[in-house]
C-alpha cells in the first residue's frame, strides 16, 4: 500500500493547498497579532510548518505498519504516544536550530521563540493527531471499499453457480419429453398418468427448494433420486436398471441440497439416452470414518464416443463442492471400456 | 394410401403418434424403429412417402440420418427442446412438432405432409442441413457410407481428409470413405487442436505429421506415419509451422 497523498495527482494538490492555509494563517499570526518583521514571520512560518508537512507524510508509514486496518488498538495508542513525542521533539528541534542559523543574531526574536514554545507544543500536539486521523480515515474507507468490492465478487460466483445449477436441474429435455410420455399415458393407462404428474410435481418440487436449504440428509437426496430415476424408467422401461446399495450410516449424513441429481442425470443422458441395449445404473454409499464416500456407476455403449471430458453438470457438482468444503479432491472421475464412475466425498464437519 | 414410418426412442412417444393417426385412415404404419441406425436401412428399402422422425435417439440422430438416407419421403420432425433444430425448421418452413403436441396440432402437420406429397415436393433435407452444418459444434462422429452398409466413424478414427469435387474422401486407418459434405465444414467442426488444414484440398490429423520436407523451391509436403505424403499450400504453411514448432 503506497501513500494515499501520492495516489492522485488531486490528492498531493489538496495536501499542499492545506499545508499552504495553515502557513498563511501562521505568517499573519506572527506578523500581525505578534508584530514580527515580515520576513522573520514568513520563515517562521514557512520553517516550521514546512518540516510538519515532510513529517507527516512519513507518518503514513508507521501508520500502515500499526494497523493496516485502519482500526485504533490499545497497542495502537501506545506506539502514538511514543512515536507523537518523538515527532514533537525533533520537530521543535530541527525548526529551532533552522531558524537559528538563518536568525542567529537576532535576540529578540528568540525571546519570542522561547517564550511561545507551550503554544507550538500544542500546535505540533494538534497537527500530529490531525495527521494520523487522516491516515486512518483513508486506509479505513480503502478497506471498506475493497471489502464490498469482494463480497460483491463472491455474490456474483454463488448466484452465477446457482443459476448453473438451476439449468442443470431443469434439463429441458426431460422435462418436455415426460410431459410427451404423460401426454401419451392418459390414453393408455390414466392412472399411471396420474403416477407419473405426481412424480414429476415432487422432483419439480424438491429442485425448486434449492437455495432455501443448503443441506439436507442423504436419504432425503435418495428418495429424490429415486423420484427422478422413476420417472425415467416410465420412458425407457428396461432400457434403464438400477440398483443400490446403501450403507445405514449414510442415511442421516448431511449432504449439500441437489448435490447427486446433476450426478444421476449425467449417467442417464450419456448411458440411457445413448443406447439402445439395458444400462446399469448403481448407486452406492458407505461410511469412511471422517464423512461418506458415494459411487454412481453408470455402463454405457461404447460405440458412443462422444464423451469429452465431465460435462457442465459435473464440474457444477465439482465447483460446489469446492465451495462448501474448501477441497478440491472431494470428485473422482473413473471411466473403463463402458463403464463410467463418479465418486464423491461428504466429509463431516464439526464432528 | 400414404405409407408412414416411425423412427422414435420413446415407446410411450410412439403409442402417442399411433393413437394420433387413428383419425387418419388414409396414413398406413408400415414399420417403427426405437434408433436411427435400424430405421435407416428400412427407410432406403422400403421407401415409405412420409417419417415421423425423432431428432435425439441413440446410435444416430434424426440429422444424421438425414445425411446418408437414399430416399427422402416427407417428414414431421417431433423434438422435445432443441434451440438449434427449431431454428433451422423455422427457416425452411418445415414442419415439426414441439413434444408435447395436441391432437389438432398433429392435425396441421399431417395436412402440410399430404399436400407435400400431393405435389411431389418433399425434398426439404439439403437446406435444412446446410442450416443445421452452419452451427460450429464440434462433432464426435462421422456417419459415412460403405457399399450398401452404413457406418458410424468415430472422429478419433480419421487420419487425414481430402476434397473431391463436391464430396471429400475420408481416410482412415485402413480405408477410406466418400462423403457429402465440404472441406469447409469439417474445418469448422473438427478440433483445431486435433486437425489442420495444410491445403485447399486437404485436412490433416496434427498427430499422424511424422516430417515435413522442402520439396522444390518453395514447396512443402507433409509425410504422414504410413507414408502418404500431401502437399502443403502457401496458405497452409503459417498455420503448420505454428503447430509443430518449425
Amino acid at each position: 500500500m503506497s501513500n494515499p497523498i501520492f495516489e492522485r495527482r488531486q490528492n498531493i494538490f489538496i495536501y499542499i493547498l492545506v499545508w499552504l492555509l495553515i502557513s498563511i494563517i501562521h505568517f499573519l499570526a506572527g506578523f500581525i497579532y505578534y508584530d514580527l518583521p515580515f520576513i522573520i514571520a514568513a520563515a517562521d512560518s514557512l520553517v516550521y510548518n514546512g518540516l510538519f508537512a515532510l513529517i507527516a507524510v512519513i507518518l503514513w508509514y508507521p501508520v500502515r505498519y500499526n494497523n493496516p486496518e485502519g482500526k485504533i488498538t490499545g497497542y495502537g495508542l501506545v506506539t502514538y504516544l511514543v512515536l507523537g513525542i518523538i515527532i514533537l521533539v525533533a520537530w521543535l528541534f530541527i525548526g529551532y536550530y533552522l531558524l537559528k542559523v538563518i536568525f542567529g543574531g537576532n535576540d529578540e526574536y528568540f525571546r519570542f521563540l522561547n517564550e511561545s514554545f507551550f503554544v507550538r507544543v500544542l500546535v505540533g500536539v494538534l497537527f500530529f493527531i490531525a495527521a494520523v486521523l487522516m491516515y486512518h480515515i483513508l486506509v479505513y474507507y480503502r478497506a471498506l471499499q475493497e471489502k464490498k468490492l469482494n463480497e460483491t465478487k463472491l455474490n456474483l460466483l454463488v448466484r452465477e453457480t446457482e443459476l448453473n445449477m438451476l439449468r442443470s436441474q431443469m434439463n429441458p429435455h426431460f422435462l418436455f419429453n415426460s410431459l410427451n410420455s404423460i401426454s401419451s399415458l392418459t390414453v393408455s393407462n390414466p392412472d399411471k398418468a396420474r403416477e407419473m404428474i405426481i412424480q414429476l410435481s415432487d422432483f419439480l418440487r424438491y429442485a425448486l427448494k434449492y437455495g432455501q436449504h443448503e443441506e439436507t440428509t442423504f436419504a432425503d437426496e435418495l428418495k429424490n433420486i429415486e423420484l427422478y430415476l422413476n420417472i425415467e424408467k416410465t420412458r425407457f422401461e428396461d432400457k434403464l436398471v438400477f440398483e443400490k446399495k446403501i450403507n445405514d450410516v449414510c442415511m442421516q449424513t448431511k449432504v449439500p441440497n441437489m448435490i447427486l441429481q446433476p450426478v444421476v442425470e449425467n449417467a442417464i443422458k450419456h448411458g440411457v439416452y445413448e443406447s439402445t441395449e439395458p444400462v446399469f445404473i448403481k448407486l452406492s454409499c458407505r461410511g469412511t470414518g471422517d464423512g461418506i464416500e458415494i459411487s454412481l456407476k453408470n455402463t454405457f455403449d461404447p460405440e458412443h464416443k462422444s464423451r469429452t471430458g465431465a460435462g457442465l453438470g459435473l464440474k457444477n457438482v465439482e465447483n460446489r463442492l469446492q465451495l462448501i468444503y474448501n477441497r478440491m479432491d472431494l470428485l473422482k472421475v473413473i471411466r473403463q471400456e463402458n463403464s463410467f464412475e463418479v465418486i464423491i466425498r461428504i466429509p463431516q464437519k464439526n464432528q | 394410401m400414404i405409407t408412414a414410418i416411425i423412427v422414435e426412442d420413446e415407446k410411450l412417444a410412439r403409442d402417442l403418434l399411433r393413437d394420433y393417426l387413428k383419425d387418419h385412415s388414409d396414413i398406413k404404419i408400415i414399420a417403427e424403429f426405437e434408433d436411427g441406425f435400424s430405421g435407416l436401412k428400412a427407410i432406403n428399402e422400403l421407401k415409405p412417402e412420409l417419417l415421423f422422425l425423432d431428432i435425439q435417439m441413440p446410435k444416430l440422430t434424426g440429422f444424421e440420418m438425414l445425411e446418408v438416407l437414399d430416399h427422402i419421403p416427407a417428414i414431421i420432425f417431433t423434438t422435445a427442446y432443441d434451440h438449434y433444430a427449431i431454428k433451422a425448421f423455422e427457416h425452411n418452413a418445415v414442419d415439426y412438432l414441439l413434444k408435447p403436441f395436441s391432437r389438432l396440432r398433429f392435425l396441421e402437420a399431417v395436412k402440410k405432409a399430404r399436400e407435400r406429397i400431393g405435389s411431389g415436393d418433399t425434398n426439404i433435407t439439403d437446406k435444412l442441413l446446410e442450416h443445421i452444418d452452419k452451427q460450429n459444434e464440434i462433432i464426435h462422429r462421422v456417419v459415412v457410407r460403405w457399399g450398401a452398409k452404413i457406418h458410424v466413424l468415430p472422429v478419433e478414427d480419421i487420419r487425414y481428409i481430402q476434397a473431391e469435387d463436391d464430396y471429400v474422401m475420408i481416410f482412415t486407418r485402413d480405408n477410406k470413405f466418400l462423403k457429402q459434405k465440404t472441406m469447409k465444414y469439417f474445418e469448422s467442426h473438427l478440433t483445431p487442436e486435433d486437425f489442420v488444414r495444410i491445403h485447399r484440398s486437404y485436412i490433416v490429423r496434427i498427430g499422424e505429421i511424422t516430417q515435413m520436407q522442402l520439396y522444390e523451391k518453395d514447396a512443402y509436403i507433409v509425410i504422414l506415419k504410413d507414408g502418404t505424403k500431401l502437399p502443403v499450400s502457401k496458405g497452409g504453411l503459417p498455420q503448420l509451422k505454428k503447430l509443430l514448432d518449425f
